[in-house]
């Protein structure tokens, strides 16, 4: 019987990001051996390593230092048994306008986002959809901003936290970095 | 007084912009992420005035409101969906009257007239408006942002997108253009992809042995600072009548790179 570990996923700014050079090794027995690990620190506490001998790292560690640079925080999902990052994405800082369903099918919703000229969908299929709509009108109501994070190539949004400008920045990553676990 | 320019005028502005494009894997400041053509374009536009009147020129935007679907080779799904969009625009004299003519690299590669770049926006109820370039945030209803002098909020969105084109870039998308988007041109044999620094060698059979055929490669996904690839052809007689090329590329960058492999028959 084969048991599925979610990924832990943070939405936080970073801390400190070491140089590639200065962590060779991963602090856990489980990561894959022989490759070169830079450690993420974010600011609720949480780390995750970079794994520089994948092909696509070199460009997530320049991210990830410019959005430290610049003060913005970074979605990240994190393996839970090797505690390396598997994705990076960054979250939208806006507000919430308009939600209208969507004309190519009226379960799901196209969302607009302020600032953001482009259309946003929340879709019906998506397990948290309840969870994500719910936000994005609480946040639209009372004219909060959010952090939303969505797919790359599509923008689906599949993810929303409130954001650290309007709390505590320990306190909502601390409430955003639950890991969760599916059996 | 509206500023005309002359048409040779309006393409060496939009090459001056346009020659600002963000490598997609490297996208270093200042580059303008035209690559990434999904969101952003109020500081594209923003920046692209900047240069434009460093250079002389007193562009305008063209701000247009709508359910706007584009397609576009740089979106791996083939489109982009906008709710509203901006571009810089010049007042060319082309022929006996002054035409509005819009300089958008994210869209086209050259200037086009206005009605060129509002027909490809797929609403043709959208609402187009004119502003002054000083204009950095619009809303449909017409409420203005100007941006401050030292255009800071342009700089920070430029580099939040810049950030989104490298991240897609090095995902299983890969760099633009995305070849499901694209028509195989004439003359194109095949579109392939290097990670950075690979070699490959790609192989076509079943060319007559009595033509004369010429191979290059050239680089689909834009990078401006040196050369991108190099490749070799080697050819090997299948039979008495036909041959099969094989042709190894090489990444000479860091970045992954597209490309399409290209040949000509000078003579049959």
């Amino acid at each position: 019987m084969s048991r599925t570990v979610k990924a832990k996923t943070v939405v936080d700014n970073i801390r400190e990001l070491s140089s590639p050079a200065a962590t060779k090794v991963a602090p856990s027995d489980v990561a894959p051996p022989k490759s070169q690990f830079v450690t993420v620190q974010f600011q609720a506490g949480d780390t995750g390593l970079l794994n520089m001998s994948l092909p696509h790292t070199r460009v997530w560690y320049e991210v990830i230092a410019s959005m430290r640079q610049s003060n913005k925080p970074v979605y990240v999902e994190i393996d839970p048994q090797t505690n390396v990052i598997t994705e990076l994405l960054i979250p939208l800082r806006v507000k919430v306008g308009n939600m209208v369903p969507s004309k190519e099918n009226r379960n799901d919703m196209e969302v607009e986002l302020i600032i953001s000229h482009a259309v946003h969908h929340l879709r019906h299929a998506n397990p948290l959809f309840q969870k994500l709509a719910k936000q994005l009108k609480s946040a639209k109501q009372k004219g909060s901003e959010v952090l939303v994070t969505e797919r790359p190539d599509n923008h689906e949004i599949i993810d929303v936290r409130i954001s650290s400008d309007s709390l505590d920045s320990k306190k909502t990553s601390n409430k955003s970095a639950e890991p969760s676990e599916n059996s | 007084m509206v500023q005309n320019v002359t048409p040779q005028r309006a393409h060496e502005l939009f090459n001056l912009v346009n020659s600002t494009v963000c490598c997609p894997a490297s996208a270093a400041s200042p580059c303008i992420p035209f690559l990434y053509p999904d969101d952003g374009c109020w500081a594209r536009a923003h920046e692209m005035c900047r240069l434009m009147i460093s250079a002389g020129a007193e562009p305008e935007k063209v701000w247009i409101y709508g359910n706007l679907r584009v397609a576009t080779s740089n979106n791996p799904t083939c489109q982009v969906q906008w709710n509203w969009h901006v571009a810089p625009i010049l007042h060319v004299l082309a022929g006996s009257s002054p035409q509005v003519w819009v300089i958008d690299p994210s869209l086209f590669q050259s200037p086009v007239p206005e009605t060129t770049w509002t027909g490809v926006q797929g609403d043709p109820a959208a609402l187009v408006v004119h502003s002054d370039a000083s204009v950095f945030l619009r809303d449909r209803n017409g409420t203005v942002t100007y941006d401050d002098a030292v255009y800071t909020e342009t700089k920070l969105v430029l580099q939040d997108h810049r950030n989104y084109l490298k991240l897609r870039s090095v995902s299983s998308d890969g760099p633009p253009p995305y070849f499901q988007c694209m028509i195989k041109p004439p003359g194109t044999q095949w579109f392939g992809t290097l990670a950075p620094n690979q070699t490959a060698r790609w192989f076509t059979w079943g060319w007559p042995s009595s033509w004369h055929v010429v191979w290059t490669v050239m680089p689909s996904t834009p990078c401006v600072g040196g050369p991108q690839l190099s490749w070799k052809v080697e050819v090997e007689r299948a039979n008495s009548s036909q041959c099969t090329y094989w042709i190894t590329v090489k990444n000479l960058t860091s970045d992954p790179v597209k490309f399409e492999g290209r040949y000509d028959v000078l003579r049959y």
